[in-house]
């Protein structure tokens, strides 16, 4: 009894739009028999195709259908498939389509090994655009691009699948039906990236312009290059040239999906202790000053190198000044050059709202640097007689500057290295230096938020660099 | 209301949280990265999709499936991976599936000025692809907008079937403050829910002449085919110049016959302003600054700043325009001139231009000194 395509097929689409002779038809009624095998409904199957003459597949299977864009169906698929991992996704390019523009998807699929069913039908032309070469077109062949022989080296699909780590990876031919239905079953069994190559004829813009001017020679030609894979052991190298194996050529049984990993991944991490994951801290709301009052805006700026804890202090008074009712903005400044160049992170604090959120230049009162090429850079935005801090190990300033600013020399590196036995607790001798000289919250605020911000098991050392900070600072200050 | 200590940055990702975002998918760039990755930590935790793709392009296109499926979905970018972007975001306009894009500007073209401030994307976001899009760009000019304007961004996704770009930039990326955002219960009561159609004569695009397409989500209701090609009401392709012409004015005119909805600007000391500065995005900041700055000086200055830059509030524009003269409206912008040309063409009129590309916020005095020409006659 003939087989009964209708179900899945929108039958007011056809005749299909492919040329007699086209082995696209081939395999939309091979993706059907196999869906059929698998009982696949047609409410539960998306299938996604590409740009090209097989993108028209998805025009004429009556499931949920996208017709994407070039080289991209597989991406497309990935957010499909991890949105709603329980539903069958097939996927179907050409040769352009997925080895040409669209390579990189299909190899971060195969590595991924999301469940998605890749086919490639592969005709070894442009079809759609009238014979333009593409990475099958072997080597030799006439295309409209290549029009005195094709001289570009050709891609083997599934030789790049499998060092690609796909799971499932098969190939057949238009001519072979039973084995071209049996390895889509496989594909579609098979819980991973399952990827089959189909070699299928064009006629039309392909062979009829490589001599194989009808539809029974392109077939002939088709039904010649695939090989069983039990022979194609036994073939010398020469043998093989032009031709490929087909059947399963690898498949491998256990390899985690990706949606199924990301599930696990997500219950396991949602038993571990994480936290929340929450990334912004609330603060109750206390009664903020009236926004009626005058502006009374304090500029500070804490300066180093990339990479050195300084810079999160300015995080820290931030947000103890909105702890303490205060208004508060910070900024980063850096460098895209150089990982490791001149940083800056200023910190305003007003009694009023903020609105321009950086120090303005020559309006700072405070600064603190730990680092010479910052200092030099930043040490123009403090105001004449303000404040600056700087390690005399590290920062040198010169008489003018003396004369300038308020220089006071604290070895915070130092001090952080041998009195805590810690580098990173520097910054908070900073805002204990910080603090102390400027007033600018509470002590005990201040301590507050280093003791949240901080992680966990560095609290006593932080605490007892920040009470050293003050304790400096109020040396020097006597001095 | 919240009160947190936060940046824009991580606004949006909590604002996505909060707007229900269930699928982000992203790549990582310089200045939008925190968005992705507070995300990649948090979706997880809380049961939510979350992936780092292959490449920009990759990124969109997984977000937009996802959305096929009916999860809110968004993904975040910055200059370079907008113009990657570009192929994909006219397929989401034309197959009508509404998307989140998340572009933190900085300085370009090319590769630019990754870590400093910019807002040079403006007419990209204004046409960000190839043929003809109506496109709906927010563009938050606070940091706890960043919030605010991210759950608007969703909402106009859904209600419009159609991209919807968000266009942060680095200052407000990186600055952290003090912020007052609503509380969850209150952005929950205003979430708009994508519609859908399970009768049995569905039809993707069998809708009213200025409405958006219906497209249930996949593997719901009856299997329906979306093309990125020109299509009838059945969303299959075709040729049929009255229907093409169809198709692309229904898609301009559900979001032109809708504009109350879309359309959002703030009016800052405007009433009884002398002088007006038109700007947007950070530069806000800057204005007030000078604005309050000035009033104390006795001059009356106002802001009219859009927070829905595209389409461009004409109306309150012309409005605006009758109200001030040309010499006295000061148009402020971190580019040469990109919305600058759009207020004049809605005003009529040539305007005074301060434009500064050299990836620094403008500080105020810079602002307060050109008004202060103006005032002066120089
Ligand atoms: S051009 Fe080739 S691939 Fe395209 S429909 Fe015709 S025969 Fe098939």
């Amino acid at each position: 009894m003939a087989y009964n395509y209708d179900s899945k097929l929108r039958k007011e689409r056809l005749p299909t739009q492919w040329c007699p002779g086209c082995g696209n038809g081939i395999v939309l009624n091979a993706i059907i028999r196999a869906m059929d095998t698998m009982g696949w409904k047609k409410e539960d199957v998306c299938l996604v195709s590409g740009i090209g003459c097989s993108g028209r597949m998805s025009s004429y299977m009556d499931c949920f259908t996208f017709h994407s864009t070039h080289g991209r169906p597989v991406a497309y698929a990935t957010g499909i498939k991890f949105a709603e991992p329980e539903k069958p996704v097939i996927v179907v390019s050409g040769d352009g389509d997925g080895l040409a523009i669209g390579l990189s998807h299909f190899l971060h699929g195969c590595r991924r090994n999301i469940d998605l069913k890749y086919i490639i039908i592969n005709n070894f032309i442009y079809g759609l655009t009238n014979s333009q070469a593409s990475p099958t077109t072997p080597l030799g062949m006439w295309a409209v691009t290549q029009p005195f022989g094709n001289i570009e080296n050709t891609f083997d699909a599934c030789d790049l699948a499998i060092a690609a780590k796909a799971t499932f990876v098969a190939r057949s031919t238009t001519l072979d039906l039973l084995r071209l239905e049996k390895v889509l079953t496989a594909a579609f069994q098979h819980k991973g990236f399952s990827f089959v190559e189909i070699l299928s004829g064009c006629p039309v813009n392909f062979g009829r312009k490589n001599d194989m001017g009808a539809p029974k020679e392109m077939d002939d030609w088709i039904g010649s290059i695939g090989v069983p894979s039990a022979r194609w052991q036994t073939l010398s190298e020469e043998e093989k040239e032009g031709k490929f194996p087909v059947g399963i050529l690898k498949q491998t049984a256990g390899a985690k999906e990706y949606c199924e990993k990301y599930s696990e991944h997500v219950k396991k991490i949602r038993e571990e202790d994480h936290g929340t994951g929450i990334f912004c801290e609330t603060i109750a709301p206390e009664d903020q000053e009236n926004e009626e009052c005058d502006s009374v805006k304090r500029q500070f700026r804490f300066t180093g190198v990339g990479g050195q804890g300084i810079i999160s202090a300015g995080e820290i008074l931030c947000e103890a000044m909105i702890r303490s009712g205060l208004h508060s903005a910070t900024s980063l400044a850096m460098n895209s050059q150089v990982r490791g160049g001149p940083t800056s992170r200023d910190v305003l604090c007003d009694k009023k709202e903020i609105n321009y959120p950086y120090a303005i230049n020559g309006e700072i009162e405070f600064m603190l640097s730990v680092a010479d090429s910052s200092y030099q850079i930043y040490k123009k935005g403090v105001t004449p007689g303000g404040i600056i801090v700087i390690d005399p190990n590290l920062v040198h300033a010169s008489s003018d500057d003396r004369k300038t600013w308020k220089i006071l020399e604290i070895p915070i590196v130092e001090i952080a290295k041998k009195e805590i036995g810690n580098i990173a607790a520097q910054s908070s001798i900073a805002l204990g230096i910080a603090v102390s000289i400027t007033k600018c919250v509470k002590e005990e605020i201040l301590l507050q938020s280093i003791t949240e911000m901080v992680p966990k098991k560095s609290i006593p050392a932080n605490i007892k660099a920040f009470k050293l900070g003050i304790e400096y600072a109020e040396r020097v200050l006597k001095e | 209301m919240r009160k947190l200590k936060a940046n824009g940055n991580e606004l949006i990702a909590l604002a996505a949280e909060d707007a229900g975002c269930t699928f982000f998918a992203g790549y990582p760039i310089t200045p939008s990265s925190e968005v992705m990755s507070i995300l990649s930590k948090r979706f997880p935790l809380i049961e939510r999709k979350f992936i780092q793709m292959e490449d920009e392009i990759g990124s969109i296109c997984a977000a937009i499936g996802a959305s096929l499926t009916g999860k809110r979905s968004m993904t975040n970018t910055s200059g370079p991976g907008m113009s990657l972007k570009a192929e994909q975001i006219g397929q989401a306009h034309m197959a009508e599936i509404p998307l989140v894009i998340v572009n933190v500007m900085r300085g370009g073209p090319a590769t630019g000025l990754p870590t400093r401030t910019s807002q040079g994307d403006v007419l990209q976001s204004r046409a960000p692809t190839h043929g003809d899009v109506k496109t709906i760009v927010l563009a938050p000019s606070t940091t706890s907008e960043c919030y605010t304007e991210t759950v608007r961004a969703f909402n106009l996704a859904e209600r419009f079937m159609q991209p919807v770009i968000l266009l942060s930039d680095e200052t407000l990326a990186h600055t952290s403050r003090d912020v007052l955002i609503p509380d969850l219960s209150e952005i929950q009561k205003t979430l708009v829910t994508r519609r859908v159609n399970y009768l049995s004569d569905y039809q993707p695009c069998d809708v009213k002449d200025d409405e958006p397409a219906i497209l249930n989500p996949f593997f719901t209701g009856k299997p329906y085919h979306i093309t990125g090609l020109f299509h009838d009401k059945t969303d299959f392709p075709t040729e049929k110049p009255d229907l093409c012409q169809q198709l692309i004015d229904r898609q301009f005119r559900k979001v032109d016959n809708h504009l109350r909805d879309i359309e959002k600007v703030e009016k800052y000391r405007y009433d009884d302003a002398d002088y007006l500065i038109v700007c947007y995005g950070s530069v806000y900041l800057s204005a007030r600054d000078a604005a309050d700055t000035l009033r104390k000086e006795g001059l009356h200055v106002g802001i009219f700043c859009p927070k829905t830059l595209w389409p461009s509030p004409v109306k309150r524009l012309e409005d605006a325009s009758k109200k001030f003269d040309a010499s006295n409206i000061l148009v402020v912008e971190m580019n040469k001139g990109q919305y600058l040309r759009e207020v004049e063409r809605a005003m009529g009129k040539r305007l005074p231009f301060l434009s500064k590309v050299n990836g620094r916020l403008f500080e105020p005095p810079e602002i307060m000194n050109k008004i202060r020409e103006m005032h002066h006659g120089v």
